[in-house]
């Protein structure tokens, strides 16, 4: 017994595949898993600060008192100075999880005991978890910061008129009624111009695209495995000796992977409208290029895996690790919104995150065919990378 | 799909369905082939015939198209294969050495599916897989997976599906590896039959020596990637001589022999090529390749009485492959590489 103990250490050792499956894998899953995740384990006093702009058109002395106050706080990285349509922009490119933009006239309405009222300006598909505190918390600053301003100038408005009794009985008499008919602030959320959508992305707008991205991407183990059988099994060698072009032979590998992938996300997408009502924007013609693009990208890194490893074990091993690294790099497990700003920084760049953002354009926020076509491009120049990368490298036979 | 060819008779030159000339292919810095020159004429069953390792399967890969040649030339039924090679594969049909088959699939899929590789039209393909599965006798189970399949049935399959398209020229890459002798038996009918009915020629690749004997008009023998002897079997073994005899008389019979192995060796000096080796137990072997088998056994017979050695030790065999390759490398073919 303890010979086959022995002997199966030593195969195990020498097997670096497997060892990388069981020890590389995790160990790189748990780094950028936690990573992700950061933002929501954090305690008060080391979370990141999430961005946001303060767009003051009143410039009042209750408006500044509210960028004060907004920008001297721990959980803040406020942006001041910035024009209604700057503030705009930037939530619209995803810098500023959203915009507080208070409106002229605010100044008055804190005087005059109206409720003075702000707007929001967010990104559709940022979380509600994540934003919706934050804006309750806002809410409740301007209105602590607007009440002590608004006391404040009262107070120094009776000092004014110390001289002049029958003035400061007037002012004493306006600011009780104000005290008795005071009762907050009023705010209203909006979204950016030029983006659409009447709703935050709901848990399966995350979800759906999120795991179907994910796993349009094991196509690249099926495919790469299925590869590794052929040319094991010969079946590649006897086709090679086939009057068919070499070409034909590979398309005629890649391409039915190609439509299993279409057709992924096909089923998934359909599942989610037709089981969870899951909302598919006003373009969903727009989620196709998106599709195509994606399925492109899945089946040229199958090829590309399939290209460089030696053995059906390296394909599952360096597959998973591949898939499941891109995907929580990519937001397909976490949401972006909780992941911290160099982590969104890089999802940007997998071809996960392309991908799944370019759906949630198309789906919470309305973008139709011309707005995904950037996020497509680079999703088949991803392709064609991987292709130009596995293409010479490419074996038919062992 | 009734034309009937005579076979030839072996050694006849015909005319070639396949020369290669030079044929080289490095892996790195090593010549896996080194210069391999053959050729199939038309019906002809050629034996290729070397230790596993030898080149065997990269020479075929490159006869077939799976590999290009880093040297050397190929022409199949005349033409350049590297000019067109469209139409040579056309031409050559390939049993690979693995079961080149998809198990999942039943047979008549797997023959449907490779069919396409040839252009056939629907009717042609149709027929043909009739006549493939009639061919290697497997009509009655077309329709299960070859998974299910036992490992003779799977090869028999596995040159179906080379035959669909009516090649010229068969490659058989040591096709009776791993089953039974009833497959075994009936894959070689199959061959016989393809050369007979219909003027196949053949490359029936191999380290099994009985086999190549049996169905092989011609045979070419490799080792590291080099030709070693090629020709018909009679060309092949004519050096050998009548046979081979080893005698190898125990360490006590030495020891009372006057001039030991000296002695012996000298006795039969006239009767053929003589060879010493050492035995594993400390003794030594005498091998005579014989000119004349009687005259030779005569010669032990008046030895043996004379010395009194015993005849325990003495071992006859008949000029083979086998022989013959230990003769050209002084390995077993079965040794391997």
């Amino acid at each position: 017994m303890f010979a086959m103990i022995r002997k199966e250490l030593l195969v195990l050792l020498r097997d670096r595949a497997s060892l990388i499956t069981l020890f590389v894998s995790p160990m790189l899953f748990i780094t950028v898993m936690s990573l992700a995740l950061s933002n929501s384990f954090d305690t008060l006093g080391s979370a990141p600060k999430m961005n946001i702009s303060i767009v003051d058109q009143d410039g009042g002395i209750a408006a500044k008192n509210v960028v004060k106050a907004l920008g001297g706080s721990d959980e803040l990285k406020v942006t001041t100075g910035l024009s209604g349509d700057a503030a705009d922009k930037r939530v619209r490119d995803g810098k500023d999880s959203f915009a507080v933009v208070i409106p002229a006239g605010f100044e008055k309405e804190v005087e005059s005991g109206r409720k003075p009222h702000f707007s929001f300006v967010v990104d559709p598909s940022s979380s509600r978890q994540a934003v919706d505190p934050l804006q309750a918390a806002i809410r409740s600053a301007v209105l602590t910061v607007t009440s002590s301003t608004r006391t404040a100038v009262s107070l120094e408005k009776q000092r004014a008129a110390e001289h002049d009794p029958v003035r400061k009985a007037q002012l004493k008499k306006q600011i009780d009624k104000i005290d008795e008919t005071w009762s907050g602030v009023t705010s209203t959320s909006t979204f950016p111009k030029g983006m659409t959508g009447v709703k935050y992305p709901s848990v399966y707008q995350q979800n759906v695209p999120g795991y179907t991205v994910m796993y349009v991407f094991f196509i690249v183990t099926v495919m790469a495995g299925s590869i590794m059988v052929e040319r094991r099994e010969g079946t590649f060698r006897r086709l090679l000796s086939a009057p068919v072009p070499r070409w034909q032979l590979l398309l005629g590998k890649v391409v039915p992977y190609l439509m299993v992938a279409v057709a992924q996300v096909g089923v998934l997408m359909a599942f989610g409208k037709l089981v969870f009502g899951m909302d598919l924007g006003v373009h969903p013609v727009a989620l196709v290029p998106i599709t195509v693009a994606l399925g492109c990208c899945a089946v040229a890194l199958g090829l590309l895996l399939a290209s460089f490893a030696k053995s059906e074990s390296q394909v599952n091993g360096m597959g998973t690790i591949v898939i499941l690294v891109l995907a929580a790099l990519g937001g397909c497990m976490v949401p972006g919104v909780f992941m911290p700003d160099f982590m969104q920084d890089i999802a940007g760049f997998t071809p996960h995150g392309k991908a799944l953002n370019a759906f949630q354009e198309v789906m919470v926020k309305g973008a139709d065919l011309g707005t995904v076509l950037p996020a497509s491009g680079f999703l088949l120049g991803l392709a064609a990378l991987f292709f130009v990368l596995a293409v010479p490298r490419f074996r038919f036979v062992k | 799909m009734t034309a009937t060819v005579t076979a030839p008779a072996a050694g006849v030159r015909m005319d070639d369905v396949l020369t290669a000339t030079g044929l080289v292919k490095k892996f790195g810095d090593r010549a896996v082939v080194d210069g391999v020159s053959l050729r199939v004429g038309t019906g002809e069953i050629l034996g290729f015939l070397g230790p596993n390792g030898a080149g065997k399967s990269t020479t075929i890969a490159m006869l077939t198209g799976a590999l290009k040649p880093d040297g050397g030339t190929i022409q199949v039924d005349g033409a350049e294969f590297a000019a067109g090679p469209m139409r040579a594969k056309a031409l050559i049909g390939v049993v690979p050495q693995e079961i080149a088959l998809y198990p999942t699939l039943s047979a008549r899929q797997n023959l449907t599916f490779f069919a396409g590789a040839y252009k056939l039209s629907r009717a042609e393909r149709r027929e043909r897989i009739d006549w493939a599965l009639d061919v290697v006798g497997l009509t009655d189970r077309a329709g299960d997976k070859v998974a299910s399949y036992s490992g003779g049935m799977q090869r028999r399959v596995n040159i179906a599906a080379a035959l669909l398209h009516m090649p010229r020229l068969l490659f058989l890459d040591e096709p009776t590896v791993g089953v039974d002798a009833q497959s075994r038996n009936q894959i070689f009918e199959t061959v016989l039959r393809l050369r007979a009915e219909f003027g196949m020629s053949v490359v029936y690749t191999s380290h099994y020596m009985p086999e190549v004997e049996q169905l092989c008009d011609r045979i070419v023998i490799v080792d590291h990637g080099k030709v070693l002897a090629e020709g018909t079997q009679e060309e092949l073994l004519r050096p050998l001589g009548a046979g081979l005899l080893e005698w190898a008389p125990t360490r006590e019979e030495l020891d009372r022999l006057q001039g030991g192995m000296v002695w012996l060796e000298k006795r039969f000096a006239d009767h053929g090529q003589i060879t010493v080796a050492a035995a594993g137990d400390g003794t030594q072997v005498l091998r005579i390749r014989v000119k004349d088998m009687p005259a030779t056994l005569r010669e032990v017979s008046e030895i043996a009485a004379g010395t009194g050695l015993g005849l325990g030790g003495i071992r006859l065999g008949r000029p083979d492959l086998e022989s013959l390759f230990l003769d050209l490398t002084g390995r077993q073919i079965r040794d391997g590489a």
